[in-house]
């Protein structure tokens, strides 16, 4: 009866996008939690599915009919964030306010519904003098006396006590268990969704798209020791895991070209670029009149065709790919080395695997026509086989991790930041590292048109690149510290994986003689 | 209504005490010292003679015409702004159309209707009660729409999602604008007192405005002091009137 399908919603505010191709089904009596970082449009979605916001595209019924129909003589409860309760009512009032049209029993209607929720001794208060937990308390109750088949709550517990939080979700589970209603969820708090829904909608932002839906597969009832168990924790992690990368991802993107007269630099998002984050943090780049603009993608590729088509005017890549360009565009000119990595890349696996030889025919997620690409057939090469070996599972930088904690892969190619984050999280263990195949070089590329007409530019980003390593190397504590959130890694992680990186002075020595090294590799 | 006494509480202290001050000061200078001269400030004593004198001379009288105006043009305002403000609130088109006049009268200041108001209307109360009403109106219809807009939006949400009527949802709005509206007549009531006073000096047989101007003409400064210190005390004891009132009428705020 009251279950709810949502078909391939689109909505914009103005030009920008803030939904996608959202798509997702509720069961009638199910509760399903919508799960995402913050600005990912969750609330608009939920405010479509009220009918409080019209889609620009895209369907939602309601069992079998149309929402717009659906509502002309019914209403989906809602329990919101702010404002839950009208604050001229008292706490009865608030509940008669639900019972619209029904006639008999009001009274005994509105005692019992507040019995329910421990609030039937406050039935003359008004909510301002009731505890932010009492004001959801009577919030829900007002949603449940309403007599909706379904209940919408947009992060109701948001600004309550984790404590009070969790009561209330036990709350939640057992007045469902009394009435059955289908229950819509939105929240940021991971735990609170694998506690309630049955199903989760983990959402992904900017804009707002279906990442991953996630059964969750624990029966009600489900007692609060629930939260300790093995099973709910890996899920949290692997929950974590996405939300954050999908809060990175959002950060990144808003830092998109913009039209300017500053020289636009695409860099890798990982620790070995932090020179170039602590001289940005120090002000170096104003103090020498330097006007450049840092861009940092987790699409690695879309970084690429940036600076194909003139978008940005330098590009940080792995001398593989700079090679690579080069023959594609024999224009490019390589006109730094930054650093090598000496284990920030790895081949890691879930499976009991323990050399490079056991990989074949194993499933490995990576990056195609990048780092993790060449990182891959070159620790292949180097043990006499060839990428046609295994099966690659082409995906974003940010995706892989996922895929292997959730088991869609055998194997993966990650780096820093990701690669502690996924360490940690699924039990993979490491196959092999860019420690034992130090050939994998950060460059930065240009046009040699650009490079001729900014001789003295690039000049100084050298000698600030160097002054910023020589600070590394001088006090790494006061580096690391400074760096951090620029990597969005805490200190000590940014120490560790520092560790793993060996920097390069800006000259072009280093790094030319491994691409002659990789050279027979390439061909 | 009971507002209750106005206690003397610690709270009071210092309006009591400064109170006392000034009247010694008041008192010292003008009777023990005469430092300042009598025509410009007369003593306490001879104001509190000057007030009984008024009072046997039906000072009485313009104090309830002088309220009386007041009371009739703020009922009326109140009573027309808020349909005006509800029609703007609730429809783009009337807010499109009536703001530019609210915003241009608004600005125009009483005392050079005067003339017309004479014209139009005559000696009498009307003309008064009108530059009243048109000092107020458009003030407090401007501040009413202005307060039933800022209702949140989340009501309107609920509101939807309880499925109320046309008119539940007005209700709604204008019950949680209210404390809001209440506050903003508490301040246009204030704004009436000025006009007031001005509109009683130009034309009128009674009201403090007419006393006051009286006094004047015959140089007497305490009758004029006396004037003075009236207004004040009816404009701050209706505003003690609101201020008290208003956690009656909205418990919820308090």
């Amino acid at each position: 009866m009251s279950g709810i399908s949502v078909q391939k919603l689109n909505k914009n505010f103005g030009a920008k996008k803030v939904l996608e191709d959202i798509y997702f089904e509720v069961e009638n009596g199910e509760v399903v939690a919508i799960l995402g970082p913050s600005g990912c449009g969750k609330t608009t979605l939920l405010k479509c599915i009220l009918g409080l916001e019209k889609s620009d595209s895209g369907e939602i019924f309601v069992g079998s009919t149309r929402l717009t129909e659906w509502l002309k003589d019914n209403r989906i409860a809602y329990v919101p964030q702010k404002y839950a309760n009208f604050n001229y009512l008292t706490v009865a009032q608030n509940i008669l306010a639900a019972l619209n049209g029904q006639e008999l029993n009001l009274d005994s209607l509105v005692e019992s519904s507040l019995k329910n929720v421990g609030l039937d001794k406050f039935k003359t208060s008004y909510p301002g003098q009731l505890s932010g937990g009492m004001q959801q308390r009577l919030a829900l109750a007002r949603a449940l006396a309403s007599g909706a088949g379904i209940i919408a709550f947009d992060e109701p517990f948001s600004s309550l006590d984790v404590e009070t939080r969790q009561q209330m979700q036990e709350l939640i589970l057992e007045s469902r268990s009394d009435n059955k209603k289908t229950m819509l969820f939105v929240t940021h708090d991971i735990e609170e969704a694998i506690f309630l829904a049955r199903k989760i909608v983990v959402m992904g932002t900017k804009p707002g798209v279906v990442r991953e839906i996630i059964d969750v597969p624990f029966n009600y009832p489900r007692p609060s020791s629930l939260r300790f168990d093995e099973e709910f924790q890996k899920i949290r992690r692997a929950l974590s895991f996405i939300v954050r990368s999908e809060g990175i991802k959002g950060k990144l993107s808003e830092g998109e070209p913009i039209v300017g007269r500053s020289h636009k630099i695409g860099l890798y998002y990982w620790p070995g670029n932090s020179p170039f984050f602590y001289a940005q943090e120090r002000g170096w780049f104003e103090n020498d009149l330097l006007p450049v603009e840092f861009i940092s993608f987790s699409d690695n590729r879309q970084k690429i065709d940036f600076w194909k088509s003139g978008k940005i005017d330098i590009l940080n890549v792995t001398i593989d790919t700079a090679l690579r360009l080069k023959k594609e565009i024999p224009d490019t000119e390589i006109i730094m080395g930054l650093n090598i990595s000496r284990g920030g890349d790895a081949l890691i696996s879930r499976d009991p695997i323990s050399s490079v030889k056991e990989i074949k025919n194993k499933r490995v997620a990576l990056e195609k026509d990048e780092i993790s690409e060449f990182f891959l057939r070159y620790v292949l090469y180097k043990n006499g086989m060839n990428l046609e070996d295994v099966i690659v599972a082409d995906m974003k930088g940010d995706e892989i991790g996922a895929a292997l904690i959730s088991g869609r892969v055998d194997a993966a190619v990650l780096w820093e930041p990701w690669l502690s984050k996924t360490l940690e999280l699924s039990r993979a263990h490491v196959v092999a590292t860019s420690r034992d195949f130090s050939v994998f070089a950060d460059v930065l590329v240009a046009r040699k048109s650009f490079a001729e007409e900014n001789k003295e530019e690039i000049q100084k980003i050298k000698m600030i690149w160097q002054k910023s390593v020589d600070a590394y190397y001088l006090n790494k504590q006061d580096f690391t510290r400074a760096v951090a959130p620029a990597v969005g890694l805490s200190a000590r992680d940014l120490a560790s994986q520092l560790e793993l990186i060996e920097f390069f002075d800006g000259g072009t020595k280093r790094v030319l003689e491994i691409g002659g090294e990789i050279k027979d590799m390439m061909r | 209504m009971d507002l209750g006494p106005i206690k003397i509480s610690k709270k009071n202290l210092p309006l009591i005490v400064s109170l006392l001050f000034l009247s010694g000061l008041w008192f010292f200078v003008t009777e023990t010292t005469r430092i300042v001269n009598p025509l410009f400030l007369p003593s306490p004593v001879k104001v509190a003679t000057a007030l009984s004198g008024l009072i046997t001379n039906g000072l009485s009288a313009d104090v309830f015409a002088t309220v009386g105006r007041v009371a009739a043009a703020f009922v009326l305002s109140v009573s027309l702004a808020l349909p005006v403000a509800l029609l703007m609130s609730e429809s783009k088109f009337f807010q499109r159309l009536f703001t530019p006049y609210l915003d241009f009268i608004r600005y125009i200041p009483v005392p050079v209707l005067i003339p017309l108001a004479i014209l139009f209307f005559g000696i009498g109360e009307t003309a008064k009660i009108v530059l009243l009403f048109v000092g107020t109106f458009f003030q407090v219809a401007l501040q009413f729409e202005v307060d039933l807009d800022d209702v949140p939006v989340d009501y309107f949400d609920l509101a939807h999602s309880l499925n109320f009527s046309f008119w539940q949802r007005l209700k709604m709005k204008l019950l949680a604008a209210a404390p809001e509206m209440y506050n903003n007549m508490r301040i246009s009531l204030g704004l009436s007192w000025s006009y007031v006073v001005i509109a009683e000096l130009v034309a009128a047989p009674t009201g403090i405005g007419h006393m006051i101007k009286e006094a004047q003409r015959f140089s007497l400064t305490a009758d004029v002091y006396v004037g003075i210190l009236l207004m004040g005390l009816v404009g701050f004891l209706s505003d003690y009137i609101f201020r008290k009132s208003y956690f009656k009428l909205f418990p919820y705020k308090n």
